[in-house]
C-alpha cells in the first residue's frame, strides 16, 4: 500500500449486507481510473471503497470527453459517477464556473453540493450552491468570489446566467441529474435558454463542452433533446428491470379512514432505522406529521411551501439522522439519499409510476435492505395495477410479521452520514450531551438498540469524514 | 500482468524495423492470458516472411491491437528512459505515415524523473514516432472486440453494444407486463380497535414542528448554510458596495417577467397559483406530452406552460407587498373561488376548450360558433365598458357607425338569454372577471368600432382581435370625433401650452428626428392594409391597370410628415378634409377598394402619400402619369391633413367616405 493511502482518514466501515445492484462490478478499482491523488484522497475518506457498477462504467468514459446518457437504479452510486470524473477535469487555479450541475429540487441541490464538496475536498475546490428560496443577493456577491462547480436548479441559474452573473464560457461539463424530469416540459424551455450560454459548438460537430445526463427512470424517450444537445453521446443502461433487489414492496389495503390505525400499527411493529412516509399534499403532510409526533414518535415534515430555511433544516437534520421520521411531499420523492433509512410508507399512493419507482428508492440505498409499504384504497387499486404493470413488479399484501432479514441490518452503527461532528466544531450548534437523546426516544422504537442517533460517534470523539456513499 | 508490448525505434523506421517491431508484439503475445488465439496462431509465420504482405499483416495486427485498446491504460516509454501511463486516446495512421505516434490522456510519470515539472503534465499528452521506445498496454481483452470489429472500432469502447440497440424507456425495461387485476386482500386491524379518526378530521395544520421536536425528543437544529455552499466574506473591504450592487441586481431580476414558466416563478419567490398541481407533478412527474387527461395537473401544468406568452391571465398572487403586478395579473388577488383562481390561470385556449363553469347555452353557444361568441364577448366588453365609463357628457351619436350598432343590437337580441340577460343588468367587476379578466381595462376603448379602421364586420374570420394590449394607437382616434371636453372632462381639459407639451413629448417621430435628423424611419405604411377586400386576394387583382409610380425618397417623407404633421393634427385635426381630397386621388380605379384603396404596384399606398407627400408633388405625378389632375382642394393643400402617421387611422373619421364606396357595391 502506498504511501499516502496509509495517511488516509478513513470512516467506519459500513458492513451492512449489499445486493448485487452495487457488488455486480468488473473488480476495477478507484486507483485504476488514474485519479488525481487528491481526488482519490476525497474519494477514500469519504468511505468509497470500490467503483459501483454505474461508476465503473461510466468514469472512464467520462474521463475522455464524450457525452453521458446514462440510466441506473435509485441509490447505486449515480452521483459519483459524474462527480468524480467532473472533478478530475477542474484546474482549481482557474477562477471560472467549470462545472454546472443541474438538479430539479433545492434539497438535492444541496446533497449534491454536499457530495462535491467532500469528494473534492483535497483539491481545494469552490463548490457553490444556487436555487431559489435564498437570497438572490447573497448569490450575486458568491460569484464575486472563485467558484469551480455550480449545482442549482435551472430557474435561478438561468437568472444569474442571463444576467452574465455566473459565467459558462469556460464550463467543460454539464451535468442534469435526474434527467428525465429536468427534461420533462416546464424545465426543457429553462435548460435550452442555459445551454446558450455554454461554449459554441466546434468545427465538427461536437460541443465545446461535455454533456452528462444521469436519472434511474426514463418513462419518456429523451431522443429530441439527445439529437439537439448530444454529441455521440455514450450510452449506459445498467437496468435489465426497475426495481432494486433490496426492496421488498408491500401493500395493505386499507380504508381511507383506516390508515392512520395502520400507520400506528405499522410503526409499532416495524423495527424502523429512518423512515419515510409520503403524502400527496402539503395539508396531509402537516396533519399527519402532527399526528404522529402526538403519538409520541420524533417526526419532521416538509413540503414546497414552507420557507426554505424550514426545508433546509428539516433536510439536514434529518440526513444527519438526528430525526427518525420524516414525512413529506414528492418534494423529496427524487435523489435524496440518506442511508440510514430501511422503510418507505406510501400514505397516499402515487399517480406516475416514475414517482412510484423513485421514492420507493429512497430506502434500500446502495445496494441495503429496506421495505416499501403502500396503503392503498378504494381508489388507488387501478393506480397499483398500473404501476405494477408499468414497472413489472409485483407488490405483495402485507403478512402480519415482517422478516426482519428483509430491511433490518445487523449493525447499522457505522451508516454513513453526510457531516461528521468535526465540521460542526466552528457552529456552535451542537447538542450538550448525547444522553439526553436516550432518555427521549420513543418507547416502540426503543426496541431498535441499533438504532443510536450516532450518540456512540459524538461522546467517543469519533470525528472522521463520512459520506452517503451514495445517491440517486 | 499480461501485456502486449509494442517497441518501435527512435530512429525513422525502415521495413526492417518495423517488422522487428511487429516481432517483438507478437512475440510478448503468448504472455497475453486473454484469448486472442487468432493472433497467436499467426504470430511466427509473417515475422519471418520478408514480403511486403507479411508487414502489411502486421501493421493490421498493429492496428486491430491499438484501436481495441483506446480507452485503457497504456504505458508508454520515451528514448529518455521516463515512462508514462495514461488512457490511450488516439493513435496516427501509421500505415500511412510509417511511423506509430500516440495520443494519451491524464498522464503520470512513473518511471525515470529528469523532469522537474513532474506534477505539471498537461491533460494530453502526444508522443511522436521518434520519441517512442515501447508502448506497453496491460489487460488487453480481445473477446468483445472479435464479435463485433468494426462497430467496436468506430464506436470505441461500448462495452454494452450488443444489449441495446436504442435507447430504452421504462416500459421497455419493464418489458409491459400483463395486466394482472386481482382480488386485493383488506387489511385486518389487530388488536383493540383504536379508532385514530380520519386523517382530515383534524383542521388545525399549523404547528411549530422545530418547537416541538425539540421540547419532546430533544432535536436541536445544526443547520449551517456554509456547509453547503461557499461561505460569503463578510469582512471584505468591499462587502458594502458589492450588498448594495447585488441587491440592485437581484431587484431587476425578480421584476422581470417570468414568461409563464412556473418553476421560474418559483425560483424568484413568486408564489404561483397552482392550485390543481401538485408536488407530484412539480417535482416527481414527468409531464407526458400525450397524457390522456388522467393526470389532472399534468394538464394543468402544461396549460400553463404552453401559454407561454407575455400578457398573461392572472396566476399571480402578490407575494412580497409592493410588488408590482400588471392590472391585466390583479383580478385573482380579489377572488377566493377556486374556480374563478383556476379559470383565470388557464390559457385562453383553454378556457375554451375546457368549459368555463357557467350556464349550458353559453357553452353549446361556445361549441356551435366559436366566432359568434367571441364577438359577443366583445360586444359585452364594449356594453361593460361603456356603462362604467363616467363621462360628463355623451359622445356624440354619429361617432357610432350606424351599421355598427345596428349589428350589435341585433347581435344582443338575437343571441342567447344569457348573453341579453347580462346585458340588460348593468355587469359587476366580478362576473366579467371570472370570464374575462382583461375586461375592465381601459384598452377595451379599442373595441370601439373606430378602433378597427372602418371595418365592421365582427365576423370575419380572420380578424383577431388582440385579448388585451392593443396598440396605444388605437387612443388617438376616438377622439377625433369627440370635443376635448367630452373626453377630458369639462374642468380638465389640459391648456394648449400642456398639450403642445405632451403631444411633442411623446411624439416618437418627432423625438427621432430630434435625435438624428438624418436617422431612416420605419415606415408605418409597409405594414399591408388590413380592409376585407385585399384580406383574400392581392388588390393587384381589383386593379386591372398598373400604373407605376416612382417612390419618393423616404427621408423626405418623413421630414415633411414628422415636421408639419403633429402641431397641426394637435390642435384641429380636420378629418373631413382630407376626404374631398382623397376620392379624387383614386377615380377611375373601381371604388370597389373602399377607403385606402392602395393604388397600384409601387410598395405605397396612396392613401398615405398625401399625409407625407407636398401636395404639389402629388399633383404632378399624376399629372404625369394619367394626365389627370387631380381636383384638389385649397384647403386639402394648406393643411396636409394629417393623423400622426398610424395607420389607417384617419379614415375612420371619414364615414361619408365609406358610404361613398361602399354605394357602388
Amino acid at each position: 500500500m502506498s504511501e499516502w493511502k496509509k495517511e488516509l482518514n478513513l470512516p467506519q466501515r459500513d458492513s451492512r449486507p449489499q445486493t448485487d445492484d452495487v457488488l455486480n462490478t468488473k473488480g476495477n478499482s478507484f486507483e485504476s481510473f488514474h485519479l488525481k491523488r487528491e481526488l482519490l484522497m476525497g474519494i477514500f475518506e469519504a468511505g468509497f471503497e470500490k467503483p459501483s457498477p454505474i461508476q465503473e462504467e461510466s468514469i472512464p468514459v467520462a474521463l475522455t470527453g464524450r457525452d453521458i446518457l446514462a440510466r441506473a437504479k435509485n441509490g447505486t452510486g449515480k452521483t459519483a459517477s459524474f462527480v468524480i470524473p467532473s472533478l478530475q477535469k477542474i484546474k482549481p487555479k482557474m477562477n471560472k464556473i467549470q462545472s454546472l450541475i443541474l438538479v430539479p429540487t433545492r434539497e438535492l441541490a444541496l446533497q449534491t453540493s454536499q457530495v462535491v464538496k467532500t469528494l473534492g475536498k483535497h483539491l481545494g475546490v469552490q463548490v457553490m450552491v444556487s436555487t431559489g428560496g435564498t437570497l438572490l443577493r447573497d448569490d450575486i456577491i458568491r460569484l464575486n468570489d472563485p467558484v469551480h462547480v455550480l449545482v442549482g436548479t435551472p430557474g435561478r441559474i438561468l437568472d444569474l446566467a442571463s444576467r452574465k452573473l455566473a459565467e459558462f464560457d469556460q464550463c467543460k461539463t454539464f451535468i442534469m441529474d435526474e434527467a428525465d424530469k429536468m427534461l420533462s416540459r416546464e424545465f426543457r424551455n429553462v435548460i435550452e435558454q442555459i445551454i446558450t450560454f455554454f461554449p459554441s459548438r466546434l468545427p465538427g460537430g461536437a460541443n465545446a463542452y461535455q454533456s452528462l445526463l444521469f436519472s434511474a427512470t426514463f418513462p419518456l424517450t429523451v431522443k429530441s433533446f439527445m439529437d439537439k444537445h448530444l454529441y455521440k453521446p455514450y450510452e449506459i443502461n445498467l437496468m435489465d428491470e426497475l426495481t432494486l433487489k433490496g426492496i421488498t414492496q408491500y401493500y395493505a389495503f386499507v380504508e381511507e379512514k383506516q390508515k392512520l390505525h395502520c400507520l400506528n400499527t405499522l410503526f409499532s411493529k416495524l423495527q424502523i432505522n429512518q423512515s419515510i412516509i409520503f403524502c400527496n399534499s402539503t395539508k396531509r403532510v402537516e396533519l399527519l406529521s402532527k399526528k404522529l409526533t402526538d403519538l409520541d414518535y420524533s417526526c419532521y415534515y416538509s413540503h414546497a411551501r414552507m420557507p426554505q430555511a424550514s426545508r433546509n433544516k428539516v433536510f439536514h437534520e434529518f440526513r444527519q439522522g438526528h430525526v427518525r421520521n420524516l414525512v413529506c411531499s414528492d418534494l423529496l420523492t427524487r435523489g435524496i439519499d440518506i442511508q440510514a433509512v430501511n422503510v418507505v410508507i406510501n400514505f397516499d399512493f402515487p399517480k406516475n409510476a416514475e414517482t412510484y419507482l423513485h421514492r420507493i428508492g429512497r430506502s434500500g440505498r446502495f445496494g441495503h435492505f429496506g421495505i416499501a409499504i403502500n396503503l392503498i384504497n378504494w381508489d388507488d387499486r387501478f393506480n397499483l395495477y398500473k404501476i405494477e404493470q408499468e414497472l413489472g413488479t409485483e407488490i405483495k399484501p402485507i403478512p402480519s410479521e415482517i422478516d426482519k432479514s428483509l430491511y433490518v441490518a445487523g449493525d447499522s452503527s457505522a451508516v454513513p452520514r453526510p457531516f461528521p461532528l468535526s465540521n460542526y466544531q466552528n457552529s456552535q450548534l451542537r447538542v450538550e450531551s448525547s444522553s439526553s437523546y436516550e432518555g427521549v426516544i420513543v418507547p416502540e422504537q426503543q426496541g431498535n438498540p441499533r438504532f443510536t442517533y450516532n450518540s456512540t460517534n459524538e461522546t467517543t470523539g469519533h470525528d472522521q469524514p463520512m459520506l452517503a456513499q451514495e445517491k440517486t | 500482468m499480461s501485456q502486449i508490448k509494442n517497441a518501435r525505434p527512435n530512429s525513422s523506421g525502415t521495413s526492417g524495423h518495423r517488422r522487428s517491431n511487429s516481432r517483438n508484439f507478437n512475440g510478448s503475445g503468448p504472455g497475453s492470458n486473454r484469448k486472442h488465439n487468432g493472433k497467436e496462431e499467426s504470430s511466427q509465420k509473417p515475422a519471418v516472411q520478408q514480403s511486403k504482405v507479411a508487414a502489411q499483416n502486421n501493421d493490421d495486427r498493429l492496428l486491430f491491437a491499438l484501436a481495441h485498446s483506446i480507452g485503457s491504460k497504456v504505458i508508454v516509454t520515451v528514448g529518455s528512459g521516463s515512462s508514462y501511463s495514461g488512457m490511450l486516446v488516439s493513435f496516427n495512421d501509421f500505415a500511412a505515415d510509417s511511423e506509430l505516434s500516440v495520443i494519451v490522456k491524464y498522464p503520470e510519470l512513473i518511471d525515470g524523473s529528469q523532469e522537474n515539472d513532474a506534477e505539471e503534465l498537461p491533460e494530453t499528452l502526444v508522443f511522436k514516432a521518434k520519441d517512442i521506445v515501447a508502448v506497453e498496454i496491460e489487460h488487453l481483452d480481445f473477446s468483445k472486440a472479435q464479435s463485433s470489429y468494426p462497430a467496436a472500432l468506430s464506436e470505441v469502447s461500448e462495452g454494452n453494444a450488443d444489449s441495446k440497440k436504442a435507447f430504452k424507456t421504462d416500459t421497455d425495461i419493464s418489458g409491459k407486463s400483463q395486466s394482472k387485476e386481482r382480488e386485493l386482500q383488506k387489511w385486518v386491524p389487530e388488536g383493540p380497535d383504536t379508532d385514530l379518526g380520519n386523517l382530515e378530521d383534524d383542521t388545525h395544520a399549523n404547528w411549530d414542528q422545530f418547537e416541538v421536536n425539540e421540547r419532546k425528543f430533544g432535536v436541536k437544529s445544526t443547520y449551517d448554510e456554509n456547509l453547503y455552499t461557499t461561505r460569503i466574506n463578510r469582512d471584505d473591504p468591499d462587502y458594502d458596495r458589492k450588498l448594495v450592487e447585488a441587491e440592485r441586481i437581484a431587484k431587476e431580476i425578480e421584476s422581470q417577467s417570468y414568461n409563464g414558466n412556473i418553476h421560474v416563478a418559483e425560483e424568484r419567490g413568486l408564489v404561483v397559483d397552482d392550485s390543481g398541481i401538485d408536488e407530484e407533478d412539480k417535482y416527481s412527474g414527468v409531464l407526458r406530452d400525450d397524457d390522456n387527461s388522467q393526470n389532472k395537473g399534468g394538464e394543468l401544468l402544461l396549460g400553463m406552460l404552453k401559454k407561454n406568452v407575455k400578457a398573461q391571465p392572472s396566476e399571480l398572487k402578490q407575494y412580497k407587498a409592493g410588488r408590482y403586478v400588471p392590472p391585466n395579473h390583479r383580478a385573482a388577488n380579489f377572488h377566493h373561488d377556486p374556480a374563478v383562481l383556476q379559470s383565470s390561470a388557464i390559457t385562453q385556449d383553454t378556457i375554451k376548450t375546457k368549459k368555463p363553469k357557467e350556464g349550458q347555452d353559453l357553452k353549446t353557444a361556445d361549441s356551435k360558433e366559436p366566432s359568434k361568441t367571441k364577438a359577443q364577448k366583445e360586444i359585452e366588453s364594449l356594453k361593460e365598458f361603456s356603462s362604467n365609463l363616467k363621462l360628463p357628457k355623451k359622445p356624440a351619436e354619429d361617432s357610432l357607425p350606424k351599421d355598427k350598432s345596428k349589428q350589435e343590437t341585433s347581435k344582443a337580441s338575437g343571441s342567447t338569454s344569457k348573453v341579453s340577460d347580462e346585458s340588460s343588468k348593468p355587469a359587476t367587476a366580478t362576473t366579467t372577471t371570472t370570464k374575462k379578466p382583461f375586461k375592465m381595462n381601459p384598452n377595451t376603448a379599442s373595441f370601439s368600432p373606430m378602433g378597427f379602421g372602418g371595418q365592421t364586420d365582427f365576423h370575419a374570420p380572420h380578424r383577431i382581435i388582440p385579448a388585451s394590449g392593443t396598440p396605444q394607437t388605437s387612443f388617438t382616434r376616438p377622439k377625433r370625433n369627440i370635443s376635448q371636453q367630452a373626453f377630458f372632462g369639462t374642468n380638465r381639459v389640459p391648456s394648449v401650452a400642456k398639450q403642445k407639451i405632451l403631444k411633442d413629448n411623446f411624439n416618437l417621430f418627432l423625438e427621432k428626428h430630434r435625435k438624428d435628423p438624418k436617422a431612416p424611419f420605419e415606415k408605418p405604411f409597409v405594414t399591408p392594409p388590413t380592409w376585407e377586400t385585399t384580406i383574400e386576394e392581392s388588390y393587384r387583382v381589383l386593379f386591372p391597370i398598373n400604373p407605376e409610380i416612382p417612390m419618393m425618397p423616404d427621408n423626405r417623407m418623413f421630414f415633411y410628415g414628422g415636421g408639419q404633421t403633429s402641431p397641426i393634427h394637435n390642435t384641429s385635426p380636420l378629418p373631413q378634409q382630407m376626404i374631398p381630397r382623397m376620392i379624387p386621388m383614386i377615380p377611375g380605379q373601381g371604388p370597389s377598394g373602399g377607403p385606402g384603396v392602395p393604388q397600384t404596384g409601387s410598395q405605397h399606398f396612396v392613401p398615405y402619400q398625401p399625409q407625407l407627400i407636398p401636395p404639389q408633388m402629388m399633383m404632378s405625378h399624376n399629372q404625369q402619369r394619367r394626365g389627370y389632375m387631380p381636383p384638389l382642394s385649397q384647403s386639402g393643400m394648406g393643411v396636409p391633413m394629417m393623423a400622426p402617421p398610424s395607420f389607417p387611422g384617419h379614415y375612420n373619421g371619414g364615414k361619408h367616405l365609406r358610404g361613398d364606396n361602399k354605394d357602388p357595391r
